[in-house]
């Protein structure tokens, strides 16, 4: 290209500018700001020889009247799409007012327009008025449009012409041009819209997991982030930390003045600040790393005449300082970590809401900030056929309009660099790639050329399990440097969070709460993968027109994992159609089964649960494999360890969830061994290897649930006489459904309970939870209450005392203060006494609770509950207490004389309570003083007399 | 107040201006260099200095994620419903809102401690 041709080109480029910026209303690629920094910027530093020019309007303090200035060149130059003289008079005003001129002796107008500027010579006349002697402003050279451009390019060298030909070209108004941010919202947008078809993100569920988002807030936003890390910084008071430890005659901290740290305004300055402030925070809090512990207080060089001081204020390092200070210090250098890093890699358990939590970070935070991103899966990438990982990326983000990754990864970091923040490239679910161990290679080759690249960052995420065996080289070696690691292990501690996440679901996947029993929502809240399972086996969505929800009382692990089946091999089978054209009749279903089968007899037989080679499936069943491993729904496959060069190169299957691999498992025994070779079960069941027993444990608890089914009574028969029947009976016994139990279920778990032995209390809390007799017509607390009336002191003891204790630390909804909330909250509101309520027996309880929690003032959660109920229903809570004093076992009874004597109404006189009070009195006379004052106390309040005769 | 990591109470102060130390140990009357002094110096400085603005941080960091001030006590501290619709009454009347973790023993009683927080910062604070 010659210079007229270059010059043809620019021409017409700034009459496409000119035209733009008329039509399009300054918003969006044409922006005010957009063109200033990508355009004219790059353009205005060879035309006006200002190479150190720059925007102004990215740095943090304010710069009114100017965007673009060059304390070099003397230099500054405001962009504006506003033509009139007012605006130039109020502009040359304050410039001068601010003093600007004192750094820059020329001031240039750049008007966006392609009009002509024309103004009076009052206009002139006012503006050198305004300037006076301060600023010599020359309208007409200091006053341009964007056709104006054109003459001062032509008056350019002719590198120079070609230089500014190519900035053009390569501008929003170039043929070159890429409009990064455009793609990449393209792409993430729709990715989070497939991922929320998918359901796997489900926004009304997300549950924030703070700490977690923190750190990515930092990791994707550092320069504002890092201002907010300081910020919290100088809240610590450092300095009057420090004055104490003098005082102590402990060595100094080492020294650390914030106000001498800049704040970084660039993200190219990021880097050497967090790395600055990390080495001295670290020195501090080494400091206090050591005043922290314990063990090393005798070893500290406090000085002798401060030492008096310092004895005092131990307590004050040990804890104060040295675990708060030590703390909160250590998390903010986690902060800034992550604000420094280039690669963010989260990890967690399945079901964690990984997922969720990206997509509502990219949806919450990236997008509303604006930061360019990127969403890509795992799942995603395993379709994309190229041998290089960069190179899949660089078409899913550009769509053909790079040819290498270098390409688009040099767009990207120019774009990150003129906006001043990061181009975040997400990958969701490492694990998901089908071939990992390839994938990881690829992965490791990628990041080494993105990290090539300054301002790109990558998040990934990856399940826990996966990730050190096949990933860990990330955290590791030249990786180390660039990698912030977390695994996320937060918990969700509140219970409205539980409440807000199970509704989140209920209402996306259509569940009729009111349908659900109490205690059924309880067990859902324990387990967030059960209840992902759940909604999908009961949810309308994706049902058919008419599908009625049935009432759920209580979780039925098997009832749900069948309905999931059913509908997933569903699922599949319309795939499956898809695949093969949709020309083969619908119960192709059947070659989905043998698929699971051939997996499951092939674990069996080599009695490893995990890997089944690919090979392994019949070839005619290749079709009806792939549809259970679309979407992962089922079957996962994964890629086997190279460990060596020999080592087999075939593909591997496993099952997605382990404990539906095991459900899997227990129905193929019994459904297609157990009647065809039943003395295969018996070998398998002899198998004792310890790296087998969880999925060993699995087995036991599925056949189990299995054998209680009435299909499969031969079964039952054959497996209630094994080990493995009993091991899990005392637990799963209360986890079929009470239709299914037997007389027998009753005889057993008596002679347990009788037996006090240490089955008791897992008995004894299973059947309290368990209290209601018509919905537990077998197993329920009125048997563990028909035990207990007859029980020993030391049996009351294993039965009552040892299960129901409350233990501060562990609320488990089966302790005795769990009770009382659950008595006090749901039941006394609405309950009404009669003979055959099924409430009797929860109050009954109350009374031999009474002695579980109680502290040395006889006072308890149950004592006030039972005063609750007393004050409601008088007669019927006397009566109960009446009727308890003929248990067997005592340690109730003095409570129940205390309440006696407090009841709102006397109770009706009654010789047989004058008698048991009577004979309280003497045998506390005897033993228990406690107990002789609180009969003491109620016969002094008792209107009867003793009968005669008694002592 | 919230459920965060220390099971002690804390307080959200709203306040119309900025309490400056000399008014602080005037109203506490205590002597500034005396040792009641120093106390107070130090809870004002734990309550001014140490503490979190939660509408600066709403104003300079949160604002463009959390469409309202209420929603960022909720999912930023996990504050209870009653006291995020409190908090949420008073931005517009208060100039800052300390989040204020008292470090001293006798302010752990939620009563007291509300009474003698309103009393030191003029009948302005709130709980």
């Amino acid at each position: 290209m010659n210079v007229p041709e270059a010059l043809e080109k620019i021409s017409r480029a700034l009459g496409l500018l000119t035209h733009q910026t008329s039509v399009e209303n300054q918003g969006g690629l044409f922006s005010k700001n957009r063109l200033a920094e990508d355009l004219l910027l790059p353009v205005f530093r060879i035309v006006f020889g200002a190479p150190d020019l720059r925007n102004v309007n990215q740095e943090a303090s304010n710069s009114p009247y100017i965007d673009l200035a060059d304390e070099k060149a003397r230099l500054a130059i405001q962009v504006t799409t506003e033509r009139s003289a007012a605006k130039i008079t109020e502009t040359l005003a304050g410039f001068i007012k601010n003093g600007y001129e004192r750094r820059y002796g020329r001031l240039i107008f750049f008007v966006l327009t392609g009009e002509k500027l024309r103004y009076t010579e009052s206009s002139r006349a006012n503006w050198k008025k305004v300037c006076g002697r301060k600023l010599r402003f020359n309208s007409d050279a200091d006053i341009l449009n964007t056709p104006g451009l054109f003459p001062l390019i032509q008056g350019l060298q002719a590198p120079e012409i070609f230089a500014v030909h190519e900035i053009l070209e390569t501008s929003v108004i170039g043929g070159r041009h890429v409009d990064v941010e455009g793609y990449l919202t393209r792409l993430s947008r729709r990715q989070l819209d497939y991922e929320k078809t998918s359901g796997k993100y489900i926004p009304d569920i997300f549950i924030e997991t703070r700490e977690t988002k923190n750190l990515a807030r930092g990791f994707v936003h550092p320069v504002l982030f890092f201002r907010r890390t300081m910020d919290s910084l100088a809240r610590l008071d450092i300095k009057g930390t420090n004055a104490i430890v003098v005082k102590s005659g402990l060595p100094p901290l080492p020294p650390l003045d914030l106000h001498a740290f800049t704040l970084p305004q660039n993200l190219s300055d990021i880097e050497a600040s967090c790395t600055q402030l990390i080495s001295r925070l670290e020195k501090i809090n080494a400091v206090f790393g050591k005043y922290r512990d314990r063990k090393q207080s005798g070893t500290l060089e406090v000085k002798e005449d401060r030492r008096y001081y310092y004895e005092q204020s131990r307590y004050i390092f040990e804890v104060y300082s040295g675990f708060w200070f030590h703390h909160s210090l250590g998390g903010l250098v986690g902060e800034i970590n992550a604000e420094r890093a280039r690669i963010f890699i989260l990890t967690g358990r399945a079901g964690q809401g990984k997922t969720n939590l990206v997509c509502d970070f990219v949806e919450n935070f990236l997008f509303k900030h604006e930061i360019p991103c990127a969403y890509l899966t795992g799942r995603q990438l395993r379709s994309m056929a190229t041998a290089e990982l960069g190179d899949a990326i660089q078409r899913l983000l550009f769509e053909g309009k790079t040819t290498s990754f270098t390409e688009a990864a040099r767009l990207l970091s120019d774009h990150a660099r003129r906006i001043n923040k990061p181009v975040v490239l997400i990958i969701d679910g490492l694990n998901e790639h089908h071939r990992i161990t390839e994938f990881a290679a690829q992965l490791e080759q990628f990041i080494g050329l993105a990290m090539e690249h300054p301002n790109l960052k990558l998040l990934l995420t990856c399940r826990s399990e996966f990730f050190q065996q096949r990933f860990g080289n990330l955290t590791r070696g030249p990786f180390e440097k660039y990698t912030f690691f977390l695994e996320a292990n937060e918990r969700y501690l509140e219970r409205e969070s539980y409440d807000d996440m199970m509704a989140g679901y209920f209402r996306y996947f259509g569940i009729q709460r009111d349908l659900i029993s109490e205690r059924a929502l309880e067990s859902l809240k324990q387990d967030l993968l059960l209840l992902r399972f759940f909604c999908e086996a009961y949810g309308s969505r994706n049902k058919l027109a008419g599908y009625r929800q049935p009432p759920i009382d209580n979780i039925y692990r098997e009832d749900i994992f069948s309905i999931y089946l059913s509908r997933k091999l569903g699922a599949a089978n319309l795939f499956f159609q898809h695949l093969t054209g949709g020309i083969q009749p619908s119960d192709r279903a059947t070659e989905l089964v043998d698929v699971l089968a051939v997996c499951l007899q092939h674990m069996l037989a080599n009695w490893q649960f995990a890997n089944v080679p690919i090979s392994a499936i019949p070839k005619e069943l290749n079709t009806a494999l792939y549809a259970l491993l679309d979407e992962e729904i089922i079957l996962r496959r994964d890629a086997p360890p190279q460990s060596s060069v020999f080592a087999p190169d075939a593909d591997l299957i496993n099952f997605t969830f382990d404990d539906f691999r095991d459900f899997l498992l227990a129905q193929y025994l019994v459904y297609r061994v157990f009647g065809s070779d039943r003395s295969k079960i018996q070998e398998y069941m002899a198998r004792t290897d310890p790296k087998d027993s969880q999925v060993i444990e699995g087995l036991k608890k599925f056949l189990f649930y299995a054998s209680r089914r009435k299909e499969n009574a031969e079964f039952w028969e054959f497996y209630r006489g094994h080990a493995w029947y009993a091991d899990v009976y005392d637990f799963e016994v209360f986890n079929i459904d009470a239709n299914l139990l037997r007389p027998e279920d009753r005889e057993a778990v008596l002679a347990a309970l009788k037996s006090s032995d240490e089955r008791t209390y897992a008995l004894s809390r299973h059947l309290a939870i368990n209290w209601h007799p018509v919905v537990c017509p077998v197993l329920n607390l009125d048997l563990l209450l028909s035990v207990v009336m007859q029980a020993t002191d030391k049996q009351f003891d294993a039965l009552i005392r040892g299960p129901f204790k409350t233990h501060d630390y562990r609320s488990d909804g089966a302790s005795a203060s769990a009770f009382c909330k659950f008595i006090s909250e749901k039941v006394l509101p609405k309950f009404t006494p009669k003979p055959d309520a099924p409430e009797n027996g929860l109050f009954r309880f109350l009374i031999l609770l009474l002695r579980v929690d109680s502290g040395p003032d006889l006072n308890s959660l149950s004592y006030a509950v039972f005063r609750d109920l007393m004050q409601r229903h008088s007669q019927y809570a006397i009566a109960l207490l009446k009727e308890s004093l003929h248990y067997k076992p005592r340690y109730h009874r003095l409570y129940v004389w205390r309440l006696l004597s407090s009841a709102p109404e006397s109770p009706t006189p009654d010789e047989a309570l004058m008698i048991e009070a009577q004979q309280d009195q003497t045998r506390g006379a005897q033993e228990d003083p406690v107990l002789q004052r609180e009969v003491t106390r109620f016969l002094s309040r008792s209107t009867v007399k003793p009968a005669k005769g008694t002592s | 107040m919230s459920r965060d990591l220390l099971p002690r109470h804390s307080f959200v102060l709203c306040l119309p201006a900025l309490v400056t130390k000399a008014s602080f140990l005037r109203r506490a009357k205590v002597k500034p260099d005396s040792y009641a002094g120093e106390l107070v110096a130090n809870l004002h400085d734990s309550i001014f200095r140490q503490s979190l603005d939660l509408k600066r941080d709403y104003d300079e960091y949160y604002d463009v994620e959390y469409k309202t001030f209420g929603e960022y006590l909720k999912k930023r501290f996990l504050f209870l419903p009653e006291v995020v619709a409190k908090c949420s009454e008073q931005l517009h009347r208060s100039r800052m809102m300390i989040y204020f973790q008292p470090r001293v023993y006798f302010l752990e009683d939620f009563e007291y401690g509300c009474s003698f927080l309103g009393k030191f910062l003029e009948g302005k604070g709130k709980q």
